[in-house]
């Protein structure tokens, strides 16, 4: 009887120790690999932002409407083209205020951009 | 006995545990927040739309070879060998345009630059109207066919034979040059891209001095700063 109480307890915990990882690995392996859902977020109503060209290629991005509560906060930014493709970057920088002007590099052409990922970790 | 196997149900209980928050762990799992926003917005093109700071045609029949038509309206392309094949009398048009009031950065990518024309008369039988560069410098009031300046092939358009209809050409090479100062800016000049023809070949344009601005020439310059 005792060694069959042992063994239920022994089993018991190996079973909630992998049940915690399964739900664990649930939680964190594809929302915050791709980013698609934020884990929680500083900022809920989006950002606006902006393009500063040089020569006719893009040297800067700068991101507005970032809420108090990103102040803190890492943030990066990725500029894609028509295809989603990473075309420049810039960051991290940290938050304060609510707007930020990232350098990005390199520095593509004034026609190649389609769209800017931001992205703020923390505060 | 019965302690011992205890003590080995613990530590395996344990060791499943550990397992557990190192899983957690490799995943890099923290308290902070992350906010990700993908936002769609390519870079605004900044566009310039010039109507001509100087328009004016030459006439190279005999008594007109040193007359200005500066103040005129329409502008004309004329392919002809003249009266009984005596004297070629054809006409050509010159264009051009302030491209300094659109203060483009000398540096800037110029994406497209558009020379468009209202052809108030087309010619009765589809012609080909050469657009050259000018080389050399000219005014609207002094312009003559015997003073006219040099040009070089840029381009060219296809009239067709419908009247009222706007024809474009595409200059963003020679602007792209302009706005960097490799070039210096002297306009265009549009003409028969056979001239001497034994039937006259007339098509007429609208100037800059036509009373109706939408009809006048303009060059539309798309770039980014």
């Amino acid at each position: 009887m005792k060694r069959l109480l042992i063994l239920c307890s022994a089993v018991a915990v190996g079973f909630c120790s992998l049940a915690s990882a399964a739900a664990l690995q649930g939680v964190t392996s594809a929302p915050v690999g791709n980013g698609s859902t934020p884990v929680s977020a500083c900022d809920t109503d989006g950002f606006t932002v902006s393009y500063t060209t040089s020569g006719g290629n893009v040297t800067s991005v700068a991101v507005g409407g970032i809420a108090p509560a990103c102040a803190g906060g890492s943030l990066r930014v990725t500029v894609v083209d028509g295809s989603r493709a990473s075309v420049a970057s810039g960051g991290p920088l940290t938050v304060s205020g609510s707007s930020a002007n990232v350098s990005v590099s390199p520095n593509p052409p004034g026609a190649t951009p389609a769209g800017v990922d931001v992205s703020i970790v923390g505060p | 006995m019965a302690s011992r196997t205890w003590l080995l149900a613990i530590v395996a209980g344990s060791l499943l545990v550990g397992s557990g928050v190192a899983i957690a762990a490799s995943l890099s799992i923290t308290s902070e927040s992350l906010t990700t926003v993908t936002i769609v917005a390519p870079v605004p093109i900044s566009t310039c739309t010039l109507t001509p700071s100087a328009d004016s045609y030459v006439d190279q029949a005999t008594l007109q070879q040193g007359s200005n038509f500066g103040g005129v309206t329409p502008l004309e392309v004329e392919s002809s060998q003249g009266f009984l094949g005596l004297s070629n009398s054809n006409k050509r048009s010159f264009v051009t345009f302030a491209l300094a009031s659109c203060s483009i950065p000398a540096a800037a990518a110029v994406q497209s630059a558009t020379l468009s024309v209202f052809l108030s008369q087309a010619p009765d039988q589809n012609r080909t109207w050469d657009i050259n560069r000018v080389t050399g410098a000219w005014t609207e009031g002094a312009i003559t066919w015997s003073n006219q300046p040099a040009s070089t092939a840029s381009t060219s358009v296809t009239t067709g034979t419908t009247s009222n209809v706007t024809l474009q050409a595409t200059v963003t090479s020679n602007v792209q040059s302009f706005v960097a100062g490799s070039l210096t800016n002297n306009g265009w000049m549009f003409r028969d891209s056979v001239e001497n023809s034994s039937t006259l070949r007339n098509g007429q344009f609208r100037s800059r001095e036509f009373a109706t601005v939408s009809q006048r020439p303009t060059l539309v310059v798309n770039y980014y700063p």
